[in-house]
């Protein structure tokens, strides 16, 4: 039986994205893409290359896996109080 | 993908399809024109048909040209497009699905063709006359040269970013 390869990535860049409060022309304009291709990426209708997922996990001085995941991704503050909750009850 | 040409938007995927209907539409106008006026003289054909589809064949020969003009590598005379890896993808697939499509079609007018030829009841239409072949042959040469580009401006959804009221928010939060 043959494997979906182009199964659908999951992703932060539109969260990331407004964090920064940038455009997708900013952006796009960073990553050297176009900017309808943000609109693609962010939407899950395009799944990126290597090299481009690199080039936005650098942007955002994040690791690719905190950008992007094969399975849905939670809510990026769900995960930050779940964590720090359970440091505090270390 | 162009948003504007010559002012006019085309960001939604209904105009760049009436487009492509319009340029196929008036291949097949000017054509009947021309079958017209080789029977009932050139005159008034032409000033009625045969310059208004005219005219509309190379308006959206031009357009549809420009169209795609980002989807184009860098070189040949032309300004260098930022074409990143997405747009090459679609582009390949579209240069993909025109070769499939146009190779397809030889292949079925030849097999076509050489079973109406050889039928002799003339059930089958077959072009016998100099102008017949030159329709189809300027056809086929029209649909090859425009169909990668018509293929992007048929599928490729809205342009419309649904950021943008966003993003002038932000602009003006700056």
């Amino acid at each position: 039986m043959t494997q979906n390869v182009a199964a659908k990535l999951h992703n932060r860049l539109s969260v990331l994205r407004a964090e920064r409060r940038l455009t997708r022309q900013d952006l796009a304009v960073a990553l050297a893409i176009n900017y309808q291709t943000v609109g693609y990426l962010e939407r899950g209708e395009f799944n990126p290359s290597l090299d481009l997922a690199m080039r936005i996990s650098e942007f955002f001085g994040l690791p690719i896996e905190a950008i992007f995941s094969r399975t849905p991704l939670s809510p990026l503050s769900e995960q930050l109080y779940s964590s720090s909750a359970r440091t505090k009850e270390k | 993908m162009q948003t504007q040409l010559l002012g006019i938007p085309i960001d939604r995927r209904s105009r760049r399809r009436g487009l492509v209907v319009v340029l196929y539409a008036s291949y097949a106008m000017l054509v009947a024109c021309f079958a017209l006026a080789a029977r009932s003289g050139v005159g008034l054909v032409f000033a009625a048909g045969l310059l208004p589809s005219g005219l509309a064949l190379m308006s959206a020969f031009w357009a549809l040209s420009q169209l795609a003009l980002p989807y184009a590598t860098e070189g040949a005379g032309r300004k260098e497009q930022l074409v990143d890896e997405r747009q090459l993808q679609v582009r390949d697939r579209a240069f993909y699905r025109a070769y499939q499509i146009l190779s397809s079609v030889f292949g079925l007018w030849v097999v076509y063709e050489g079973i109406a030829r050889t039928n002799e009841r003339q059930w089958f239409w077959v072009p016998q006359t100099f102008d017949e072949y030159q329709a189809i042959v300027w056809g086929y040469l029209l649909v090859s040269m425009t169909l990668p580009s018509a293929l992007i401006a048929w599928t490729e959804p809205d342009l419309v970013d649904s950021d943008d009221t966003q993003a002038n928010e932000l602009r003006l939060a700056r």
